[in-house]
């Protein structure tokens, strides 16, 4: 480490403790990263990433977004395009079997919002001109507010859906 | 300031065994405070 | 005490100078703090802004930007500059070189204060101090934080010439810990502050003024956490040089490591900056590969805070052990506690490694789902800025302001419960913050409006808003202790005073390689560095970025 030192006397030099600690922390750092890794990129424990751009001032206009709401893909699987707008999710409940596997696809027409899927891992930024997707599976029957938590203006604290999801009744 | 009048050898043999009690404590706390998150995220399932 | 060679008499003008940004800074803080409460109790259901309608101040969003606002950037901004400005000042035994560049800087800042306060007050700037775009602010809030930014960059262009000045004068000297310690400070908040400067000059400023239709959000978000990651580092480090670099002295010990003190703040300038993804984990149009590689990035910068621990608590043990203290942790109690210079900063590192533990949690790629957005990261952030920055601050204000006025500070023993009361509110609120978080509850929200708000989350509410008056208490008695020694008529005493504390390393600085004190391979491995780690990415934003997003007043 000396090598660059045009001084003889001056060496970098730390206290043996010290030099223990700072493999350590190497070590618990790496050991946290590795963790994080498989569970991102092996177990599916993934955050949204580049999904698509959408002009904001006409997204609504057009095929999915100018129809929110529920798409049913077939063999329990769901895909759900919601609208974020001051200050509504568009649309507000959204109504699965138990068991249904469903990805969320959201963009805003006007300012940033949020969406978080209450106990779940849900939760993304929505940004205009951008749309934001994760999945979710629903194991249990109940009802899941998702609510807008990023600042959107002042009636920000109303901006709030649900998706019920229904027991199993027996069908099929 | 006064960096001339330090002794150039490491005075009295200080050993800091209290840092490392300190530091011991600090990384359980961590590991266990993050792993309670951790298994968090695992509980809430997978999100693709 | 007073053996030391020629202690550097700084001139009644500088001192002066140093006190204007305090006057400012406390002042901004006096103002700002008396929100946070405010919000807290909104939370747990008492609404008290109904009482600040005549007054203007009615609204939530008003208010939590004036908080964030005065808080987060004025009090901290405008204590650094004028904190470092001293350590520049006494650090190299010398006047500044160009005294009058950095009272323009100064005053450039008190004008952008100004100015970005008007429209805060009249309610044409509610976008909180992230003014994440489309949401819209008058120009005069962008230009106002802008001209806030240059000054500062303007004070740090007086320290540079001065730095010069001194090398000039010193060859072949190790420069002081300290000083090189505040240089690395004001050298990455200037390459930092990059990000947010293009995001106000090429966006958010014209979109303002009309000259442009709209903005491309996405954009601004990656380009403000070019800088938001950093600016929690230049808060940060400020507090870091007065532990590494004077609470050894206030303790009674030395600073166990010269050369690892001098490492840290290197790898500070390296790894501040090309992380700012963390803070994007849940974005969309940013790739899930970049976001992981500046997690990565994040865990490194970790690790200067963690070496930072090591050495601030071995020059603490060394301290104790001299003064008698004994046991494997027993030593803790023979520092001088009775002492608030020195329990504030204590009491600030304690609660700072609850926030080094959130911060590693944050940095986790996914585990940042489970606390995105919600109090979880308030209250984090309530731990690193609001308690290892401020309260450290609240620690040197108290030898600070008598330092600067030549007056004693007024009545130590309630400076002691200012930090008692900071220390102890701050744990009762950050924990159920974080807790909240954790359940769901979202940040930045009037959550007593809110129709979504379950049972579970109203005890943690109620212990919130507990926690937030007694922070409200604490910060109310250190602005009455502040304003009382600045402004009583009582002076020190012939032979009495303060002296500015700089800890004696156990081994020679001198004894400490050249490279750890030479500026350009850092500098060329920190633009490398950053080049890596965002070029990519920056530049197919900016080649894909559309302007379609029109302003939209909150």
């Amino acid at each position: 480490m000396t090598e660059t030192s045009h001084d003889e006397a001056a060496s970098f030099e730390a206290d043996p403790f010290e030099q223990r600690w700072i493999v350590v922390s190497l070590i618990l750092l790496i050991a946290f990263m590795v963790t994080v890794t498989i569970a991102g990129f092996a177990l599916g424990f993934q955050v949204p990433g580049a999904e698509s751009r959408v002009d904001p001032r006409t997204v609504a206009d057009s095929p999915p977004w100018n129809e929110p709401g529920l798409r049913d893909l077939g063999g329990g699987e769901y895909a759900a395009y919601v609208i974020s707008r001051q200050y509504l999710f568009d649309p507000r409940t959204i109504t699965v079997p138990v068991g249904s596997s469903v990805t969320f696809y959201l963009t805003s027409i006007d300012v940033q919002h949020g969406f978080l899927l209450q106990n779940t891992n849900v939760n993304m930024q929505v940004v205009p001109g951008e749309v934001s997707r994760l999945t979710v599976d629903f194991d249990e029957a109940g009802e899941f507010d998702y609510i807008c938590n990023e600042f959107c203006g002042a009636g920000h604290a109303a901006m709030f859906g649900s998706v019920i999801v229904e027991a199993d009744e027996g069908g099929a | 300031m006064s960096d001339s009048h330090v002794d150039p050898a490491p005075e009295e043999e200080f050993v800091p065994r209290g840092t490392i009690a300190v530091v011991a404590l600090f990384v359980a706390t961590l590991v266990l405070l993050w792993l309670s998150i951790y298994l968090i995220l695992i509980a809430r399932g997978v999100t693709i | 005490m007073l053996t030391q060679q020629s202690v550097y008499e700084v001139s009644k003008k500088d001192r002066r100078f140093v006190g204007a940004h305090l006057l400012v800074a406390i002042g901004a803080l006096s103002v700002g703090s008396l929100f946070g409460p405010l919000q807290a109790f909104e939370w747990s259901g008492l609404d008290l802004y109904g009482l600040l309608e005549p007054l203007g101040l009615g609204d939530y969003y008003k208010g939590l930007t004036i908080h964030g606002v005065l808080n987060a950037l004025v009090w901290t901004t405008f204590f650094i500059t004028g904190f470092l400005t001293l350590v520049m000042i006494v650090g190299l035994k010398r006047p500044l070189r160009y005294p009058t560049l950095n009272r323009v800087g100064f005053y450039t800042m008190v004008v952008g204060l100004v100015m970005a306060a008007i429209p805060i007050l009249a309610g044409a700037a509610s976008v909180l101090y992230t003014f994440y775009p489309p949401l819209a602010a008058s120009w005069a809030f962008y230009l106002g934080l802008t001209l806030v930014v240059v000054g500062s960059w303007i004070e740090g262009y007086g320290f540079y010439l001065t730095m010069a000045e001194w090398r000039r004068e010193n060859p072949g000297t190790r420069s002081p810990f300290i000083v090189l310690a505040a240089l690395i400070t004001m050298v990455m908040w200037q390459f930092a502050a990059l990000g947010i400067a293009v995001e106000i000059l090429t966006m958010l400023l014209p979109a303002a003024l009309g000259i442009i239709d709209g903005t491309d959000p996405e954009l601004g978000r990656t380009l403000f956490w070019f800088t938001g990651h950093p600016l929690v580092y230049f808060w940060l480090l400020p507090a870091y040089i007065s532990w590494y670099g004077m609470l050894p002295k206030q303790a009674g010990g030395k600073l166990f490591s010269d050369t690892l003190a001098r490492l840290a703040f290197w790898l500070f300038l390296l790894l501040s900056i090309p992380v700012g993804f963390h803070h994007q984990f849940a974005d969309p149009g940013v790739p899930v590969g970049w976001k992981y590689i500046h997690s990565i990035l994040t865990y490194g910068v970790a690790f200067p805070s963690l070496l930072t621990l090591f050495t601030v608590v071995a020059s603490l043990e060394y301290a104790a052990r001299k003064r008698g203290g004994r046991g494997l942790l027993g030593w803790i109690r023979a520092l001088p506690w009775g002492n608030p210079v020195v329990s504030a900063q204590l009491l600030a590192g304690i609660l700072f490694m609850f926030g080094g533990i959130g911060g590693i949690t944050n940095a986790s790629y996914s585990v940042n789902l489970v606390i995105h957005n919600t109090a979880w990261v308030p209250g984090h952030f309530h731990l690193t800025v609001a308690s290892a920055t401020t309260l450290s601050f609240f620690g040197i204000s108290y030898w600070l302001i008598p330092y600067l006025t030549g007056k004693p500070l007024w009545k130590p023993k309630w400076a002691s419960v200012v930090n008692w009361s900071w220390f102890v509110g701050m744990m009762i609120f950050s924990n159920a913050m974080h807790v909240l978080g954790l359940l769901g509850a979202p940040r930045r929200t009037e959550l007593g409006k809110a129709p979504y708000v379950p049972d579970e989350w109203s005890g943690h509410l109620f212990r919130m808003s507990l926690g937030g008056a007694i922070l409200l208490v604490g910060v109310t008695l250190f602005v009455v202790i502040a304003a009382r020694t600045a402004f009583q008529k009582r002076r020190f005493a012939a032979g009495e005073g303060v002296e500015f504390p700089i800890a004696v390393s156990m081994r020679d600085p001198q004894l400490t390689p050249l490279w750890l004190d030479r500026f350009r391979p850092w500098l060329i491995a920190t633009a490398v560095l950053v080049v890596v780690a965002y070029g990519p990415q920056l530049l197919d934003q900016f080649s894909n970025a559309s302007f379609n997003s029109p302003p939209i007043s909150p």
